[in-house]
């Protein structure tokens, strides 16, 4: 390959990063609007125009057909990529930030609003860039543009001490965890002398496993331990409660959802799970670091989701427990990246498919974590905030539909059917049961059924949380506040929860899924 | 003497890397932490051109450039929120924000506080030489004449 | 041309006699004054200034903060300017960058200097630089 492919990359992808482009331009502009007297009104009608046009663009622009664009030797010189992955990350960050944006209308005070909006938008264009990005410096890049604006956005809204404490943690320990990650991606730089993704894939498939030096295995587990960190992964979750109860309301929800998402796709692409096309996977995806990959991520598995749900069950802060809650639905997730090689090298496409069950899970459990948030933040007022799980008491009499709308977000999140989340967990632990026999027979259909006992430990808290708003009355009735773009957030959460678990939306996310996952244009050959 | 090869550069940036892990989670003042934390991507940054070296491209050094530049960024929201915390506190220590914690856990107390800061000595004056002579008042003639 | 005369160092010998002489009887002198020498060391005597102007305070002193926004700026800028150095020094050179490139990196360089003017503005507007 010589330099003028490699230059021709380059300048060919800039017209893919358009809606990206967009988005940090109207973000830039938010910036400077911060400084001059208009209200917010007017930069978030801008930003909501912004990220729809991108939605718009984004699905005009459509899933690339397979093959076309990303099998052409460039692939190993551009810096991004525009597969199929990208494009539902894309459609996914897009979407999420109009939830979003909606969700913050009211929730900032006047003086920050418009700040906190383009820190937002950054947030967005970064998940947004992370699901493109072909290149460790790109991925590197797009990370910490996740990550900086959120320093900022936790402590924005609220000048308390407990908001303070909650950004210096997260900034003094995301930095820590993004050192050990930039420790991996040095190590894999040395091994494959290259920053390219599917070069780095490239180089590590051809060589074999024996003939690498040891330093494979420090990458893994360097790159797993920063990672884990943006996904809250066991042994790396201890700052979420500490950091979400400290956050205000939207921040925790940014939390809960954006760096995790974009943590899963940096696994997805960086551990080979994900490969593009102009690369042949031969020793099956997953494995480009050994065929330890699996099991590490098993333990990682069943830690977090027993630390997770056993953890929640002693809360009485809600925001601590939609933390925990949320560490046990990265378990979940773990589970189907876990089981997603060996069920890949089976061959069984048709049927389960743990990078499918991955992304679906990610919508799902999106769509159910923000809008929880988004109801404690849309009754939540200053007089009478909601903290506690006993300030929700008494909901189904003074607030009938958001409460109904809570029990939805609820039994999604137990996973009770005619839900995504029930889909979400079907498909994952269908999954794991569906890995073949072999050398580790056992190993998997005893995470799936440790994953059911977790489902039903984690009823039990949420259950709680439903009692306490049909069963008890409350002293004090919640107040609560009119605010549309708040509901609105609301009701569109509560939209894809209950679509994406019927037919027609449950199976257009699905092919969506599959198709991102390369299941149908990189199937291993046998 | 022989010249240095990779494997030196890798051990030095694996020195400033565990150097700066053990700081951050041995030091209890803000920025002597996140000092120790940008000790541990200098560290990497070394790799990165030792590897750049040795593969003979120049993306590890890129990727260094990109990383400082993203570190300096680090920075600057490290001074604003340390500052922010300093106003709030009068302090650096760390654990002194204990407020966000499970209910039942009790807050972690300082067995050995730092001592008390000294009084600074009091600073020394200049004994006069001489005396300053005694001023007149002026009388009301020679001011006339002025 | 006569030929150069040979170098003869011992013609040098009295110049290195009277330099030894010369560090020697300082060094003397020094060591016997700091040893015989009678030292009051009073807190006055110890003043940087002895017998000038009283101290007026501790020199690690707070400073204002309107300091430390600016460090936070210049942190910032100064760093940003590093990726001008590569381009500056590619861009045009023979055999630097394809010709087909140049255009596109001009303005790529041209957006990111663009948008570190959205940035001074941002400051600028904020009333970093206002000095009250």
């Amino acid at each position: 390959m010589g330099t003028e492919s490699l230059s021709r990359a380059l300048v060919e992808f800039f017209p893919h990063l358009l809606p990206e482009g967009i988005l940090v331009a109207i973000a830039c502009v938010v910036f400077l609007g911060a400084t001059t007297r208009a209200g917010r009104n007017l930069w978030y009608l801008l930003s909501l125009g912004a990220l729809a046009t991108g939605v718009l663009l984004i699905i005009a622009q459509g899933p690339p057909l397979s093959g076309s664009n990303s099998n052409r030797p460039e692939t190993f010189a551009s810096p991004v990529l525009f597969d199929n992955l990208t494009w539902f990350i894309r459609l996914l960050a897009f979407g999420g930030g109009l939830v979003f944006v909606l969700f913050s209308w009211s929730e900032v005070p006047e003086k920050q609003a418009a700040d906190f909006l383009g820190c937002m938008l950054v947030t967005i264009a970064g998940l947004s860039m992370c699901g493109s990005a072909n290149d460790l410096i790109g991925l590197f890049l797009s990370l910490e543009m996740i990550s900086i604006p959120t320093y900022v956005l936790l402590y924005l809204p609220r000048y308390d001490e407990a908001s303070q404490e909650a950004s210096m943690k997260y900034f003094l320990l995301s930095i820590f965890s993004s050192a050990f990650l930039l420790f991996g991606f040095s190590y894999l730089y040395g091994l494959a002398g290259t920053t390219n993704l599917s070069g780095i894939l490239h180089a590590l498939d051809t060589t074999d496993v024996r003939d690498r030096p040891a330093l494979a295995s420090v990458v893994l587990i360097m790159v797993v331990a920063g990672l884990g960190f943006k996904i809250t992964a066991a042994p790396f979750h201890f700052y979420a409660p500490d950091v979400y109860q400290g956050a205000p309301t939207v921040g925790a929800a940014l939390l809960a959802f954006i760096p995790k998402a974009a943590g899963f796709v940096a696994l997805l692409r960086v551990l080979g799970f994900v490969f593009p096309a102009a690369v042949s996977a031969r020793a099956g995806i997953g494995m480009a670091f050994g065929d330890q990959t699996p099991i590490l991520l098993c333990f990682l598995a069943a830690v977090t989701m027993f630390v997770g749900n056993l953890l929640a069950l002693w809360q009485d802060n809600l925001k601590r427990l939609f933390a925990y809650s949320s560490i046990a639905h990265a378990g979940y997730m773990l589970i189907a990246l876990a089981a997603a090689p060996l069920l890949r090298q089976a061959g069984r496409n048709e049927g389960a498919d743990g990078i499918e069950a991955l992304l679906y899970y990610l919508v799902a459990y999106g769509a159910m974590t923000v809008g929880a948030f988004a109801v404690i933040s849309y009754l939540s007022t200053p007089e009478r905030p909601i903290e506690t799980v006993d300030d929700l008491a008494g909901l189904s009499r003074s607030h009938p539909g958001v409460a109904l709308l809570m029990v939805l977000f609820l039994f999604s999140l137990i996973g009770i059917p005619l839900t995504a989340g029930f889909t979400g967990k079907f498909l994952i632990f269908f999954g794991a049961l569906a890995v073949p026999g072999g050398e580790r027979a056992t190993l998997f259909p005893i995470l799936a059924v440790l994953g059911m006992i977790n489902a039903a430990i984690g009823a039990w808290y949420y259950l709680r949380l439903v009692a306490v708003m049909y069963l008890r009355t409350s002293v004090r009735p919640v107040e609560g506040k009119w605010c549309p773009a708040g509901l609105a957030a609301v009701g569109i959460c509560a939209l894809l929860t209950l679509g994406l678990s019927l037919p027609p939306g449950a199976d257009w996310l699905v092919q969506a899924a599959r198709k991102a996952s390369g299941a149908t244009t990189a199937a291993a050959p046998k | 003497m022989s010249p240095l090869t990779l494997h030196d550069y890798l051990a030095v940036g694996a020195i400033l890397f565990g150097l700066g892990m053990v700081g951050f989670l041995a030091r209890r003042n803000l920025i002597i932490m996140f000092l120790s934390a940008e000790m541990m991507l200098q560290g990497v940054a070394l790799n990165l051109t030792a590897f750049a070296r040795y593969r003979g491209n120049l993306q590890g050094q890129a990727f260094v450039l990109f990383l400082l530049t993203v570190a300096a960024c680090e920075a600057a929201i490290a001074l604003a929120l340390i500052l922010m915390l300093f106003r709030r506190n009068r302090s650096l220590d760390v654990s002194l924000w204990q407020e966000l914690r499970e209910d039942d856990q009790p807050p972690n107390l300082d067995e050995e506080p730092l001592p008390p800061a000294p009084e600074p000595e009091p600073l020394p004056q200049l004994t006069p030489a001489g005396h300053e002579p005694v001023h007149a008042e002026p009388s009301h003639e020679e001011a006339s004449h002025v | 041309m006569p030929p150069e005369p040979g170098f003869d160092l011992s013609a040098y010998f009295p110049i290195f006699l009277y330099l030894a002489i010369i560090l020697g009887f300082a060094g003397t002198t020094l060591i016997l004054a700091h040893v015989v020498g009678p030292r009051r060391d009073t807190s006055v005597k110890l003043m940087p200034y002895e017998s000038g102007m009283d101290p007026v305070g501790d020199a690690r002193q707070r400073f204002d903060v309107k300091f430390y926004l600016l460090a936070i700026m210049f942190l910032v800028f100064d760093v940003e300017l590093l990726f001008l150095y590569p381009w500056a020094v590619v861009a045009y050179r023979e055999g630097g960058l394809p010709a087909f490139l140049s255009g596109p990196v001009f303005w790529g360089v041209l957006v990111f200097i663009a948008l570190l003017l959205v940035a001074y503005v941002y400051d600028w507007r904020k009333g970093v630089f206002r000095w009250r």
